[in-house]
């Protein structure tokens, strides 16, 4: 550098530029962010008057009314846009069948979304000596622990104030380590933008007031959800009064989805 | 002490940084794991519904209301048989008919429980359509017309027991023969 501006006077001009940009326009909308207050790019918006922190939602599956019909997994699909390829579900129903010398068959033809009244599905059970046998709807536990959120590289999935645990699809890089994590197995990656998804207790439906679409057409009540915060809801009066199970306690992760009358087979 | 004081200056400019940064992307609000993406769970929240609530569908089939809210069915949702109702109402599609979706809730099956009202396909009237006698919206068997005189008779059981001649429905096995007029009326214009 023979003539025009020295070195040092460059680098220090060019040091200004970049932190005073950064300081005048990244620094007022991060804080702002922080605050609370709508960000410029941001066009979504909530339902108003929805605040997390007031609620804290629980489901409930009663493992004992399920008839396995499918129609919360065909619901969920419509509702979501799940892809409808039996691979890719955000609830499903397990079948469990124990015969009398002790051993479980479980199966989950097309993940229950046709019922288990084909003849493809009963078949093997035909010669069996059945002792007992139920239907076990499963779905995302929404963990108060969630080991998919410990382990994503890119802090693309979250839990929200309410409890529920979110991916954030833009920034989701489609590594699958909270598909390995999940100990439920209720993540999948999303065929067609590589991201996770999962199931969201249709958190577009909940902060409406309204319930999850799985909840909302089971026809036997096996599916129950609503708050913790309000003492009078059917769940509070559930947990308080009945014995309630949850899925691979040992684990530590705390799931948000409570199971009455849960077999020890399955726990 | 002008290089001490250089330096603490430094320290302390790093310190508020570091702070200025933590508190400009860490989230206090969670104690545990991860931070909260406030803005995407907003966009989470904004997606709007695909299914209603049974509510709606009232607003414009009340005839239908009528003999549901009436029935064993009642308090189910609309939607669990016909499908998500948003493109019914913004295009006036008509909504999913109903298949074969009785026996998908009413067929025996291992693992469905024992008190539940269901039945073997290939027992009770596997021939007929399900629709012959039972209106979804008002299950209880909407008796056929009986095509002789039924009044003043209690000897029902002489001929429905018996299987080739009329064979009775599962659930009607262990009723009395007292009850049969209770419900079954003699078709009009029949002899």
């Amino acid at each position: 550098m023979s003539k025009g501006v020295p070195r040092r006077t460059f680098l220090g001009l060019a040091g200004r530029v970049v932190v005073g940009s950064i300081v005048i326009y990244g620094a007022p909308s991060l804080v702002m962010s922080r605050l609370g207050q709508p960000g410029t790019a941001n066009a979504d918006s909530a339902p108003p008057g929805y605040e997390p922190r007031k609620h804290e939602w629980v489901f409930i599956v009663d493992t004992t009314k399920c008839i396995g019909c499918g129609r919360c997994v065909r619901a969920c699909k419509e509702e979501n846009s799940v892809p409808m390829d039996p691979d890719y579900n955000r609830t499903w129903i397990e079948r469990y069948v124990q015969t009398s010398d002790g051993e479980w068959h479980v199966d989950s033809p097309d993940a229950g979304i046709n019922g288990f009244t084909s003849w493809e599905a009963n078949s093997e059970l035909e010669d069996l000596d059945i002792t007992k046998a139920f239907f076990l709807p499963k779905l995302c536990n929404q963990c108060e622990k969630p080991p998919c959120v410990q382990v994503c590289p890119v802090a693309a999935t979250y839990k929200t104030g309410d409890g529920v645990v979110l991916v954030d699809r833009g920034r989701c890089i489609g590594c699958r380590y909270c598909i390995q994590a999940c100990p439920y197995g209720a993540r999948y990656l999303d065929p067609h933008e590589h991201v996770a998804d999962k199931c969201t207790w249709c958190y577009h439906r909940i902060t409406r007031g309204l319930k999850p679409a799985c909840v909302e057409v089971c026809p036997v009540g096996a599916r129950k959800f609503g708050d913790l915060r309000d003492p009078e809801s059917e769940v509070s009066k559930i947990i308080d009064e009945l014995r309630t199970y949850v899925l691979k306690e040992d684990l530590g992760t705390r799931p948000r989805v409570h199971y009455t009358q849960l077999d020890e087979g399955v726990r | 002490m002008n290089h001490l004081s250089r330096a603490g200056t430094l320290l302390i400019l790093v310190v508020a940084g570091f702070a200025f940064v933590r508190y400009a992307t860490a989230q206090v609000s969670l104690p545990l794991i991860g931070l909260v993406r406030e803005d995407n769970a907003a966009h989470w929240a904004s997606l709007s519904p695909r299914l209603g609530s049974s509510m709606q569908c009232q607003q414009c089939h009340d005839d239908v209301d009528m003999k549901w809210s009436r029935s064993a069915h009642a308090g189910q949702s609309c939607e669990s048989c016909h499908g998500a109702g948003d493109r019914h109402i913004e295009f006036g599609a008509i909504v999913e008919p109903m298949r074969e979706l009785c026996t998908t809730c009413h067929q025996k099956t291992t693992g469905r429980p024992e008190s539940f009202a269901a039945i073997f396909r290939l027992d009770h009237f596997p021939l007929d359509d399900c629709m012959t006698c039972h209106d979804p919206h008002s299950p209880a068997a909407a008796f056929p017309d009986i095509p002789h005189n039924v009044e003043g008779r209690e000897d029902c059981l002489a001929c429905h027991g018996v299987r080739e001649i009329a064979s009775l429905p599962p659930n009607h096995i262990e009723r009395p023969v007292e009850l049969c007029l209770g419900c079954h009326k003699r078709a009009e214009g029949s002899p």
